[in-house]
């Protein structure tokens, strides 16, 4: 059965263009929910550059669905469930996109709105990466709740994509971009002023900043990087990098709400090089 | 027995410790495996050679160790994450 009703949404992940291409007899609706979820990545490819294609099919046809799904495509008759899984898919395109050129960090990250320095918050999946974006998006410029992804100038990329958040406790994960939650303006241009692992605690913990030696923060912060080895000399790499900033900070804490003064203070205070 | 090292992604020297990068892991060795692993690296590939290399950065163990025991463990641990391989015999 042939697919009708095409849509597409061009986005620019990490400088990379991607179009997603949306099919079914729902496109209609999805791809006006990706360009809503994920309208601050929209961009038209530069010209003379092909964009990766992704396509997501969302159609009420178990049928459709089906022959979709066995092309490889994202295919489902539920758009959130779909717009759930385009999420970890896109990013996935952009993370592989730029392999071997940027240092690509499972963070959040924000940045000081007037003077562009950012904070990179490294934390594994589940472990509050979104929460903390959620909550310093209020007060600094978002830049991204899943992939930090920094050049060797130490300017951090933006990916501001849609933040994925349990409504009511329901799954699938609603995308939510940033401007419905009321995440500040993502910075045009933004540089690396400090790097921190969140180490948070379900007991009530008051927010707490300690060094990580460079001895340490090396083994902490691979098993946070895509693809390590597909960066030339990736230790020295990673240690210039923390070098410039005084080094990873590990911040304690139990509750989101109170990052945004210790950021504000991180960021302020600028790289420590004691 | 001689030792000598496997090829790495990298290796980030700190002091009197280092971080290796072999395989698909990045671990940072202590200061005796730091030592036993340059000395490898450096062509002291015997067990005494390694032994020598110990002593001269780390003193004289404790009464109670026996240095090539220390050294021989310490090849052992480096084999096992893959940063050296044995081969033949050697006398150092």
């Amino acid at each position: 059965m042939p697919i009708s009703a095409v849509c597409s949404v061009s986005l620019s992940l990490l400088g990379t263009p991607v179009v997603v291409q949306v099919l079914g007899s729902g496109a209609e609706g999805l791809a006006a929910g990706v360009e809503r979820a994920w309208r601050r990545c929209v961009a038209d490819a530069p010209p003379g550059v092909e964009p990766h294609p992704v396509t997501a099919v969302l159609d009420e046809d178990p049928g459709v669905v089906a022959a979709a799904q066995s092309e490889g495509h994202l295919a489902g008759s539920d758009e959130l469930s779909i717009l759930d899984w385009l999420s970890s898919r896109l990013t996935l395109e952009a993370i592989e996109s730029r392999l071997g050129q940027l240092w690509m960090l499972h963070a959040s990250a924000v940045a000081d709105p007037a003077t562009g320095s950012a904070i990179v918050l490294v934390a594994p999946s589940g472990t509050g990466k979104t929460t903390a974006a959620r909550a310093l998006g209020q007060h600094f410029g978002y830049l991204t709740d899943e992939t930090a992804a920094i050049a060797a100038d130490g300017t951090v990329l933006p990916y501001p994509k849609p933040l994925s958040v349990l409504v009511d406790g329901h799954r699938p994960k609603r995308q939510l971009s940033p401007d419905e939650l009321g995440l500040l303006p993502t910075p045009t241009t933004a540089r690396v002023a400090a790097v921190v692992l969140l180490d948070r605690r379900r007991e009530p913990t008051a927010p707490e900043v300690t060094h990580v030696r460079t001895i340490e923060a090396l083994p902490a912060l691979a098993e946070q990087t895509s693809a390590l080895k597909r960066l030339p000399r990736p230790l020295h790499l990673v240690a210039e990098h923390l070098h410039a900033v005084g080094g990873l900070r590990r911040l304690t804490y139990s509750d989101a709400e109170d990052l945004p003064p210790v950021v504000g203070e991180l960021l302020s205070a600028g790289p420590d090089r004691s | 027995m001689r030792y000598s090292t496997t090829a790495v992604h990298d290796v980030y020297d700190d002091g009197d410790e280092c971080v290796v990068f072999v395989g698909d892991d990045v671990l940072a060795l202590s200061v005796r495996a730091t030592a036993a692993y340059r000395a490898v690296s450096g062509g002291h590939g015997s067990v005494e050679g390694v032994a020598r290399a110990l002593q001269e950065a780390l003193g004289e163990p404790p009464p109670d160790v026996a240095l090539l025991d220390v050294t021989n463990e310490t090849l052992r641990e480096l084999a096992e994450i893959g940063l050296i391989k044995g081969s033949g015999r050697g006398r150092g």
